[in-house]
């Protein structure tokens, strides 16, 4: 039987957004910081 | 007569309470996602049907034989109905079962004829997998009577026939391939001895003394050397094939699969037939549907491979038969011809079944779900193709910095299934970066999962048999001829290998100074390693070591002469295995049909490069794959050591942030979306409906009061 807590599971699923996009201004400002993004090889083609 | 009656209504009941069984809205659901992940997985690049087999084994633990089946089934299935999408769209098979489908596709879309080669594709995919339903069904009441008198000195003769399928599944590597095997039967043996009480190679490792479980083994054996080369490839279908002439032509190419049924039932004929042979891959099948359709069809010399709809309907039906005919054997006997039926073994000693006589008497009604979950997936798989083409399509042209986190995430919460041990994370880690190796120095993974699935199963069968019958089992009528069709199979190639090489003299002649490239290194390992361990196996009991030394002995033995052919042997030209000397067949024959009609040369040659199954990273540098792959298993590491401290479900979000703007350089509305929506996803499906218990952190332990808050912090 699926049993779901609806208020604990928005309450996650925020903190979960939360959490993603601090992890992506902090890797911003450290991009910035060490001069643009990684340049990594072009994609292979098939 | 009365007899025959009484057989047959035993059956039908069985087949009919299959059914009703299976049409629980529950277990049809189960069905219908192993559908959809079936044909997802048969269209995006690089995954592929065995290693979402492995990856969907774990979260069947709970579930009943008849839904774990429907599930694993439903995915088998439909592998093979998806992945002709993109050979046609784009020339570029979904899965080595499609690679013959882009002969005739790929110019079919070219000429605007993409939606008759696709619904032709799918309808002869439905066909062609009922066929091999039905196949698997009418084997079942030829092969009960027989299997009624089979004991355990047969069974385990069909064991060890099973093993010795490793030299064909092995292709032009028997040796490596019998080692490999071995490796597999002494990895099986890893644990307690059920017989002593020995513990054997646990490293007085806690972990280690049931076993090593199964899962972790698959998943690090052919799910992650998948990512790792999806990584290294970097692969991106570069395409402006529109998509908008997907839904055009589909009812003329249903009307050529109704006009054609006889070259459908012929070509279901050769799937079933040969997918139940164990040993021949699914890579082959469609070729040799393709070849038959050329050499036997009005006409092909001249129109097959400039996008005639027949070279479609050949392949495409053969590959889906393959699947109810690889069934036959791996149910009926335990002796799984393919790796996918190897991990769906590994499903039956998981879910307490036992392959053999049982599944044809005490179990029937799981067998004859099977054969309903085969036919319903083949119809829900082709009925889902028709509706969302355009929507699959899409797919197939995903970039390597969408797939990869999110499989990544999954083979984590799978491998953790097992025993819900770190241990099982170490086991993914160590498996993964050996199954890497294999598929790199071209060492064959498949027989490896065959002897760690057959090997527990024989060891038992051979104690149980010397106990009972002494040693007179071994001249049991049946055994002994299972014993020399086995040892047939073993010293086949082998005696191919010396006719090839001119005879035993020019083949013991045909030697030169030794010479030393970077594969031996991992030869020379492997080595290593075995010695290791046979010496270990010196101070067990004998009940205990027998086995495993023998085992060891016999892979010591064909390592070394594998490693001496490599240094000394002059390299020899001509070695083909079965697919090489397919695809060369219809190549000719092509070549053949061209010269005569007029072709141009440059055609012959675009449709060779179609047709050479090369690596995926074969193009590319030494330097450039082993930096890329040292970071594969480096973002792993740096993975398991996040995921300790903060738990599995941020490290997911972390670690999709990072990877698809580090590697791919991804727009950060796309990042932040693609994170929120997998991490909630998972954190869905995985701690709320399935609540899956998650490995112990250390913030976890810090701070418990995190736990209501940090979903997978335990």
């Amino acid at each position: 039987m699926i049993q779901i807590d609806p208020i604990q599971f928005l309450m996650q699923a925020g903190g979960l957004f939360v959490w993603v996009c601090i992890v992506a201004v902090v890797y911003a400002v450290v991009e910035k910081a060490l001069g643009g993004p990684a340049a990594q090889d072009v994609p292979t083609n098939m | 007569m009365e007899a025959v009656a009484a057989e047959f209504a035993f059956m039908a009941t069985a087949a009919g309470k299959a059914f009703v069984i299976l049409m629980d809205p529950v277990r049809l659901m189960y069905l219908a996602a192993g559908c959809v992940m079936g044909l997802v997985l048969g269209i995006v690049p690089g995954i592929g049907g065995l290693a979402g087999t492995a990856m969907l084994l774990p979260f069947t633990f709970n579930m009943d034989p008849y839904t774990a089946f429907a599930l694993l089934l439903g995915l088998g299935s439909t592998t093979a109905t998806g992945d002709p999408i993109p050979a046609v769209l784009f020339g570029v098979p979904g899965g080595a079962a499609s690679a013959a489908t882009v002969l005739d596709g790929f110019p079919m879309a070219k000429k605007g004829e993409a939606g008759r080669a696709l619904s032709a594709a799918y309808m002869s995919s439905l066909m062609g997998g009922v066929f091999g339903a039905f196949l698997m069904a009418i084997s079942i009441p030829i092969l009960r009577p027989v299997m009624l008198f089979l004991g355990s000195p047969e069974l385990l003769a069909f064991s060890v026939l099973g093993i010795s399928m490793v030299a064909v599944l092995s292709g032009n590597a028997p040796l490596r391939g019998l080692t490999a095997g071995c490796i597999g039967i002494m990895i099986a043996m890893i644990g307690t001895d059920p017989q002593s009480g020995t513990l054997r190679w646990t490293f007085n490792s806690l972990y280690l003394w049931d076993g090593l479980p199964l899962t972790p083994l698959l998943l690090g054996v052919f799910a992650l050397p998948e990512l790792c080369d999806l990584l290294i490839a970097r692969t991106a279908i570069a395409t402006d094939t529109s998509m908008s002439n997907i839904y055009k032509g589909q009812w003329q190419g249903v009307k050529d699969c109704f006009k054609h049924w006889w070259l459908i039932l012929r070509c279901s004929w050769i799937g079933g037939g040969i997918g139940s042979i164990p040993g021949i891959s699914a890579s082959v099948v469609d070729w040799l549907a393709y070849g038959h359709a050329l050499k036997t069809e009005k006409g092909a010399a001249l129109t097959f491979g400039k996008g005639d709809v027949r070279g479609v309907i050949a392949s495409e039906s053969s590959n889906n038969a393959k699947e109810g005919g690889a069934l036959v054997p791996t149910v009926a006997f335990g002796v799984p011809g393919s790796a996918t039926m190897a991990i769906l073994l590994g499903a039956f000693l998981i879910h307490g079944l036992v392959p053999g006589p049982d599944m044809l008497t005490k179990n029937l009604d799981i067998t004859y779900a099977m054969v309903w979950s085969v036919a319903l997936a083949n119809i829900l798989g082709a009925g889902m193709c028709y509706a969302f083409s355009p929507q699959f399509a899409r797919l197939s042209i995903l970039r390597f910095s969408l797939i990869l986190p999110a499989v990544l995430g999954i083979v984590y919460i799978g491998a953790f299934e097992a025993t819900r041990q770190w241990g099982d994370l170490y086991s993914l880690l160590i498996f993964g970066l050996l199954g890497w190796t294999m598929k790199q120095f071209k060492w064959p993974r498949p027989p490896l999962i065959l002897g760690v699935v057959l090997g527990d199963t024989i060891e038992r069968y051979l104690f149980i048999s010397v106990e009972r019958y002494g040693v007179s089992w071994f001249a049991r009528p049946v055994v002994a001829i299972l014993f020399i069709i086995a040892i047939i199979g073993l010293v086949r190639p082998f005696l191919q290998d010396i006719r090839i090489h001119g005879g035993v003299r020019k083949m013991v002649t045909n030697f030169q100074a030794p010479r030393f490239h970077a594969s031996q290194l991992f030869t020379i390992f492997v080595i290593t390693v075995l010695g290791a361990a046979c010496y270990m196996a010196l101070s067990w009991d004998f009940s205990a070591k027998i086995v495993p030394l023998v085992i060891g002995i016999v892979a010591l033995i064909a390592a070394g002469v594998s490693l001496f052919n490599d240094m000394c042997r002059k390299p020899e030209t001509g070695m083909e295995s079965l697919i090489d000397q397919t695809i060369h067949e219809v190549e000719r024959q092509i070549a053949a049909g061209e010269s005569s009609g007029g072709g141009t040369a440059a055609a012959a040659a675009d449709q060779k490069i179609h047709m050479d199954l090369t690596s995926e990273t074969g193009h590319l540098p030494l330097n450039v794959i082993v930096t890329r792959a040292a970071r594969f298993f480096g973002y792993l590491l740096v993975f398991m050591g996040i995921m300790a401290v903060i738990g599995l479900i941020p490290t997911i979000g972390l670690f999709v942030v990072f990877f698809m703007r580090y590697e791919n350089s991804e727009r950060w509305p796309l990042i932040i979306t693609y994170a929120t929506v997998l991490v909630i996803a998972v954190t869905f499906v995985f701690e709320h409906i399935m609540h899956i218990p998650w490995p112990p952190t250390f913030l976890g332990q810090w701070f418990p009061a995190l736990k209501a808050f940090v979903p997978s912090l335990a």
